[in-house]
């Protein structure tokens, strides 16, 4: 009877232990919220009615949208900042275009995301195409919420407050200043770089908690 | 007998030994697991601070270069701010190489924010003068969502304030006090974080004020502390706990709302005050062109090339899998 007890005891021991090494390590709970709060793709039914005229009369459906929204979105980032000076709505333009491609990342994404969540945690199938769908809701959320919404407002309403924005700042007058002079040039680059280089290592430092919880989806992959 | 029960009780210490050992196995290797995934992380975070330190230290160099060979009143300022903010960039150091990531987080929070506030001191090429819409011919319905979102632009605002002068107050007590930087920031001539400001963040939680004060006090003379005290007060009196002063009181007499931006009414009528209005259009531009958004969307420009890379990558897989077999996809 003693030793049987002992079994147990060792038992009890072993099981505690091996259940921690798995909430300690693969933490599903947490990576199957970050799964859930990438959301399904459902097309938007409305779009704000400039942007409707932005994709033009022969581009109708969700797809040519989604693309000729990512494209537009593509070319509006990586313009220099002077052009953003004088265009103050293009960027707010392609936050609305972002929520589109998005969308069209998650459709075309949606069948190997939901294979990871069968094979979770057991065998670890397409954490890569996860991680970056949640880096890339990530950025989603932020923006959003630099505009006062979150994850919760749906799509369509997102798409329509950016755009309401980026009309109202191009109906400002962009008036042109003074040369900035040689001097202010470098300061201005240096300043530019500087702040880089401080946000940028200041994310590293925030991003933490994020970046285990990616090793922890991306290691040995069974993809 | 005797002989037995020692032979007995030698091996039940076996047993308990060997359980004991076999129960400590399947903790340690668990400790083991999980300090292997802490390890990777923090190697990687050691590696980026190495870079952080080089980089910071070629672009402060490269400004002390910069000193005392210009003429411009403005480039000499940012030259000064620099110069004081370095102390601050030896404080975020210090506290990594202690593994203090939450100080030095807060203090690159700090950091950050002061930079951007250096950088309001280089002159735009274009200025956006949002003053002359016409809000009457603007739809209600457009006017409502600009509305709810300056609004909530606000809050995230304010709420970024009181973490900033929260995580300040923290610092304070490490060593450095930050209050005292800002105002030799704003002596030099950058507008950065003064009283009001701090005032705004403090005015809703009186266990911070406290805090606030106190390091206040010990980063200025008596007078100034006692000059400080005062403005807090007229800036709490005034109600001004969602705006700066002379934007609150052009506010106040054009019928405007606490958070500096019109009421849909005021917008809409006859009497608007066009001051008023370009001092909150202003403000929200500076929101715009400085604030979280640019940080958002930068964040957005990053993860959206390795986007499209893949994408590429996947479309030209694609384009060649259709030349062999036009039928397979």
């Amino acid at each position: 009877m003693c030793g049987i007890n002992k079994f147990l005891l060792v038992l009890f021991f072993w099981l505690m232990f091996y259940s921690n090494s798995f909430s300690a390590t693969n933490q599903p709970p947490k990576v199957m919220d970050q799964v859930k709060a990438l959301g399904t793709f459902i097309e938007p039914s409305s779009y704000p009615e400039d942007m409707i005229k932005f994709f033009g009369k022969s581009c109708k459906n969700f797809t040519c949208r989604a693309k000729k929204s990512t494209q537009e979105m593509v070319k509006t980032f990586g313009r220099k900042q002077i052009y953003h000076q004088r265009h103050p709505g293009a960027q707010i333009y392609a936050l609305a275009m972002f929520e589109l491609f998005y969308l069209q990342q998650l459709k075309k994404k949606q069948k190997q995301v939901e294979k990871f969540v069968a094979a979770w945690p057991h065998k670890k199938k397409f954490g890569k195409t996860v991680v970056s769908l949640i880096k890339l809701n990530k950025s989603r959320e932020q923006m959003r919420k630099a505009m006062g919404m979150d994850l919760n407002t749906s799509v369509e309403e997102v798409m329509e407050r950016y755009w309401v924005m980026g009309d109202f700042l191009e109906k400002g007058k962009i008036e042109k200043q003074e040369k900035i002079s040689k001097d202010m040039k470098i300061r201005k680059k240096l300043l530019a770089k500087y702040k880089k280089a401080v946000s940028g290592f200041n994310s590293t430092l925030k991003n933490q908690e994020d970046e285990k919880l990616y090793n922890e989806i991306q290691k040995n992959e069974n993809d | 007998m005797k002989m037995i029960n020692v032979m007995h009780n030698t091996l039940k210490n076996i047993k308990q030994f060997i359980y004991l050992s076999l129960a400590m196995f399947f903790l340690m290797s668990n400790l083991v697991y999980g300090g292997d995934e802490l390890n990777k992380v923090y190697a990687e975070i050691e590696k980026e601070h190495k870079n952080f330190i080089k980089e910071t230290k070629k672009i402060r160099e490269q400004f002390k270069s910069l000193t005392g060979v210009t003429d411009s009143a403005e480039a000499m300022i940012i030259d000064n701010a620099i110069e004081e903010m370095n102390q601050v960039m030896e404080f975020a150091h210090e506290s990594f190489k202690d593994n203090d990531l939450e100080m030095t987080a807060m203090t690159l929070d700090y950091i950050d924010r002061s930079l951007n506030d250096i950088n309001h001191l280089v002159p735009k090429e274009f200025t956006n003068d949002l003053s002359v819409i016409d809000m009457t011919a603007m739809p209600e319905e457009d006017l409502q969502q600009i509305m709810e979102t300056t609004q909530q632009m606000q809050v995230s605002k304010k709420e970024k304030l009181t973490t900033l002068v929260e995580g300040m107050t923290e610092i304070e007590q490490k060593g450095l006090n930050l209050f005292e930087v800002s105002k030799n920031l704003n002596e030099i001539g950058v507008e950065t974080l003064n009283v009001e400001d701090i005032a705004k963040a403090v005015s809703e939680d009186p266990s911070l004020k406290a805090g606030v004060l106190e390091a206040v006090e010990k980063g200025v003379s008596p007078e100034d502390f006692a000059k400080q005290l005062e403005t807090m007060a007229e800036a709490e009196r005034l109600g001004i706990a969602e705006s700066t002063a002379k934007v609150s009181e052009a506010a106040e007499a054009a019928g405007l709302m606490k958070d500096a931006m019109p009421t849909l009414e005021t917008m809409q009528s006859d009497f608007f005050d066009a001051d008023a209005h370009n001092a909150a259009m202003a403000e929200l531009a500076a929101d715009i062109a400085s604030g979280e958004i640019n940080s958002s969307i930068s964040k957005a420009e990053a993860a959206v090339p390795n986007y499209t890379e893949d994408d590429r990558a996947d479309q030209v897989a694609k384009s060649k899998r259709q030349e062999t077999c036009p039928s397979c996809d």
